[in-house]
């Protein structure tokens, strides 16, 4: 039975040829889509690290306005005054790397003997809790800190791990842009770029002139009273006009950067696997065509083989298995190429996610292939023998 | 002949509603969407006002301030050998560190050293970096503003609705001009005629609009209002004296194989510079590289290390892309076309019959076949316009307006028939090749 299967599908092997070639690239296509979307989706389930709600930020450059001495005073009455308006919960600040700031400072060393590296930023002391991050070891900056005899980091629990292993690092001393660094905490996350971002070793340093002067707060974080809206940025804006003696800062809205830095990355996925769907479909309803207009010309050949006892089931069984035979074909050749971009390590990113890709593309193309054959394959089936017959 | 062929394949498209409907579907949608990728590549790397001259263009976003250090790590391996402690040494010199500062340019270094390209035409050095909030009417307006120096708009050809913008007097004088998109001028004045003369107010300094602009609409000149470089009042980014600040320069040739020029006009330059004095004591290598326009984009999607590698990579990325979307739809419907020869044999019997070679049938099926694609192009054309004013309308690629002009109109048309003639040759073939007697022993019509 197989092996008459076998005979029938060689005798037309030029337009089976095209048909698996089809169904190939299909599949290639949706195994490079799939695995884009599951590599880009894989590292939204990791914690973002810091909260968005309510929060503000403010950046207004260098100041260069303002003399070294000036600039440390005149932020403090900024905070003052920002902290004396009644929806203003917690104000802190920053340099130039924070949130959704796309811009990166990271520093490596391996002064004792292995590979210290991570991105960080320089922070004021109620940074944590003003951006509503997680400690979950350790102990967050206090205000008392400025007099540490060290520079004081917080690491997330990515670098910790990656760099010390399972040691407890807790007010251990290490090397770190040219100053002693003591680590006193662990936080849980700090994907500043946006939820799409890989998570990597990220580390907060506390502002301290004698050790990372260089580091300028170029950037307040402000936490909301719920209630606050636009009118109410506007007061603010005169707060940080009047205080910085500029008008050229920028307040932005973190939800809204948030959603921005989402969408730019939610557009490409959601256009390419829109674009797969409409290639898919393409695919099906071509194959759909072909299909019942290639098992409508057989009906002689169904009419013998019920005339002589076939059953409905056995014809079905039949076409679809001519169709899945070619579909699997063409799958596995797919897949065997699809599975050296992770044996080969061509990329350096997670293989399950290639494994992933690979699996629900053999998935998808099984299913549509099937339903494509099913429908022309039951029709035939119901095809009478006499009328079948009586036509040839 | 042709017109009998036209004839022909619109009724035959009627004969069979089902299979017209299968194929009108896979060529209109393929076709919208290459029509859209078109449509982005006429905006962003196309030459379209107000960057006419792209092709013609070099751009030097940054300087480069490095130090290099070199340092010799010693490597101790301790491995128990045959019971015995056995220390394994080695050691490597390599690049140990080094200080790096990147960032826009100082005006007055871009004046310095980058006025006086022998082969630039035009040149212009602006700065892009900023942003000033408003509250108009209880709510925010960001403007996006563009300091420049007067040639700004020799080099730019931004389409004026009214007005026209500053020249050498008024940068020098530090007049008080400014010229704003109609955007601006609608979320700010709320109206977007007569706007020359008003007064608008960004900096704490009032602007008088002298001109009003169409929006650029591509992600490389994302701006909404152009003054005069003199009103940058941070002093640092035009006079710092480490050469930083915020300010790149663009440069454009005579003809297109000026780029190459160009480019090497200011590695030339780069290469008799030396580090700023102030700078001196932390640096001791200076790099301004200078990139072509198309590099340069592709260095801002792709990010990578180098421009020319992004710029290969993002031909490579979008060749596949176009190819994948071609290839599928192209392959099925051959594969629909292929099945259905028999539909016509009858057909073709008797023009065999009757003294048609097979040249003759194989154009008339070519044809037939561009018909077809001609008519899921028009759907597909009506399809694309959608898209492009649903993205334009929802702002979905931010500041990015998607055009529509002729030549996206020549590109369209050009995509339709080279996806009618590479779908059809192979059924038409086949159909040409169908022997008389056969053809005929199918005698349903």
């Amino acid at each position: 039975m197989i092996k008459h299967i076998f005979i029938l599908i060689w005798n037309k092997k030029g337009a089976n040829a095209l048909l698996l070639l089809e169904v190939l690239l299909a599949f290639i296509v949706l195994f490079a889509v799939l695995s884009f979307v599951f590599y880009n989706t894989d590292r939204l389930s990791d914690p973002l690290g810091f909260e968005t709600e309510n929060r503000k930020y403010i950046s207004y450059g260098d100041l260069d306005n303002f003399n070294d001495s000036t600039r440390i005073l005149v932020l403090e009455e900024l905070k003052r005054s920002l902290l004396d308006l009644e929806l203003v919960e917690e104000v802190s600040f920053g340099n130039d790397v924070g949130p959704f700031k796309s811009s990166n400072w990271c520093h490596g060393n391996d002064d004792l003997g292995f590979d210290i590296s991570a991105c960080y930023s320089v922070v004021e002391y109620d940074f944590i809790k003003t951006n509503g991050m997680n400690i979950v070891e350790g102990r967050d900056f206090t205000e008392h800190d400025l007099n540490a005899t060290y520079q004081l980091m917080i690491g997330n629990q990515t670098f910790i791990e990656e760099t010390f292993g399972e040691k407890n690092m807790i007010d251990s001393i290490i090397p770190f842009q040219g100053a002693e660094t003591k680590i006193i905490g662990i936080m849980d996350e700090y994907k500043y770029n946006g939820e799409f971002e890989e998570s990597a070793n990220r580390v907060l340093l506390l502002s301290n002139p004698e050790f990372n002067g260089y580091a300028r707060m170029t950037n307040a974080y402000l936490k909301m009273d719920p209630s606050a809206d636009v009118a109410y940025e506007e007061k603010i804006s005169y707060m940080v006009e009047s205080t910085l003696k500029t008008s050229s800062y920028v307040i932005q809205d973190a939800p809204l950067l948030r959603k921005r830095s989402n969408l730019e990355n939610w557009i490409p996925i959601v256009a390419l696997l829109g674009m797969c769907v409409f290639l898919c479909l393409n695919v099906a309803l071509g194959l759909f065509g072909v299909l019942s207009y290639s098992i409508n010309r057989r009906k002689a050949e169904v009419g013998l083989r019920r005339a002589i006892g076939a059953h409905a089931g056995s014809i079905i069984q039949q076409f679809t298995f001519e169709v899945l035979f070619l579909a699997g074909l063409a799958v596995l050749f797919g897949a065997f190429f699809a599975v050296q971009i992770p044996i080969m390590n061509v990329m350096d990113v997670d293989s399950s996610v290639f494994y992933r890709g690979i699996l629900y593309a053999t998935l998808i193309v099984l299913v549509v292939v099937t339903i494509c054959a099913l429908y022309p394959s039951i029709q035939a089936s119901r095809i009478h023998p006499a009328i079948a017959l009586h036509e040839d | 002949m042709i017109s009998n062929y036209i004839k022909l394949a619109i009724r035959v498209l009627g004969r069979n509603k089902f299979f017209t409907a299968i194929s009108l579907f896979g060529i209109s949608f393929t076709l919208a969407i290459l029509m859209l990728i078109v449509s982005v590549m006429e905006t962003e790397v196309g030459q379209t006002p107000p960057l006419s001259e792209k092709d013609k263009m070099v751009i030097v976003p940054n300087l480069n301030l490095k130090r290099q250090f070199y340092d010799t790590i010693y490597a101790y391996d301790t491995t128990m050998y045959n019971g015995a402690q056995v220390i394994d040494t080695s050691f490597t010199l390599n690049e140990s560190g080094q200080n790096n500062s990147n960032n826009e340019f100082a005006y007055w270094f871009l004046e310095k050293h980058l006025s006086n390209v022998p082969n630039a035409k035009k040149f212009t050095f602006f700065n892009s970096n900023n942003v000033y909030n408003s509250y108009v009417n209880n709510s925010k307006v960001e403007f996006k503003t563009v300091y420049s120096d007067h040639r700004f708009w020799d080099l730019f050809d931004f389409q004026f609705v009214e007005g026209f913008g500053f020249g050498e007097s008024a940068v020098e004088n530090e007049e008080l001009v400014a010229v704003i998109t109609t955007e601006l001028a609608d979320k700010y004045f709320g109206k977007v005629e007569n706007v020359v003369g008003e007064i608008l107010e960004m900096d704490r300094k009032n602007f008088k609009v002298i001109g009003v602009v169409e929006p650029a609409g591509i992600m490389l000149l994302a701006v909404d209002i152009i003054v005069p470089y003199t009103h940058d009042n941070i002093d640092a980014q035009r006079r710092n004296e480490n050469g930083f600040g915020g300010y790149m320069g663009m440069f454009v040739g005579e003809k297109n194989s000026d780029v190459g020029l160009i480019k090497n006009d200011i590695e030339f330059i780069n290469s008799n510079t030396e580090v700023p004095a102030v700078a001196q004591d932390n640096y001791d290598i200076i790099e301004f590289e200078p990139f072509s326009f198309h590099e340069a984009y592709a260095g801002q999607i792709l990010d990578l290390d180098d421009e020319e590698e992004s710029l290969k990579w993002m031909k490579w990325i979008m060749f596949s892309l176009m190819g994948f979307l071609i290839i599928l739809p192209t392959l099925n419907l051959i594969n629909l076309n292929v099945s259905r020869i028999m539909e016509r044999s009858s057909e073709i019997g008797v023009r065999k019959a009757f003294g048609a070679d097979r040249n003759t049938i194989l154009f008339q099926f070519v044809v037939e076949n561009i018909v077809q694609t001609f008519i899921g192009g028009l759907i597909g054309l009506v399809m694309a316009m959608l898209f492009i004013y649903i993205i334009n309308d929802t702002k979905l690629m931010g500041d990015v307006i998607l055009k529509l002009n002729y030549r996206f109109f020549f590109f369209s048309l050009i995509i339709c028939l080279i996806f009618g003639l590479v779908s059809g040759l192979l059924p038409a073939y086949r159909m040409s090749k169908m022997h008389v007697v056969s053809a005929l022993k199918q005698n349903k019509l």
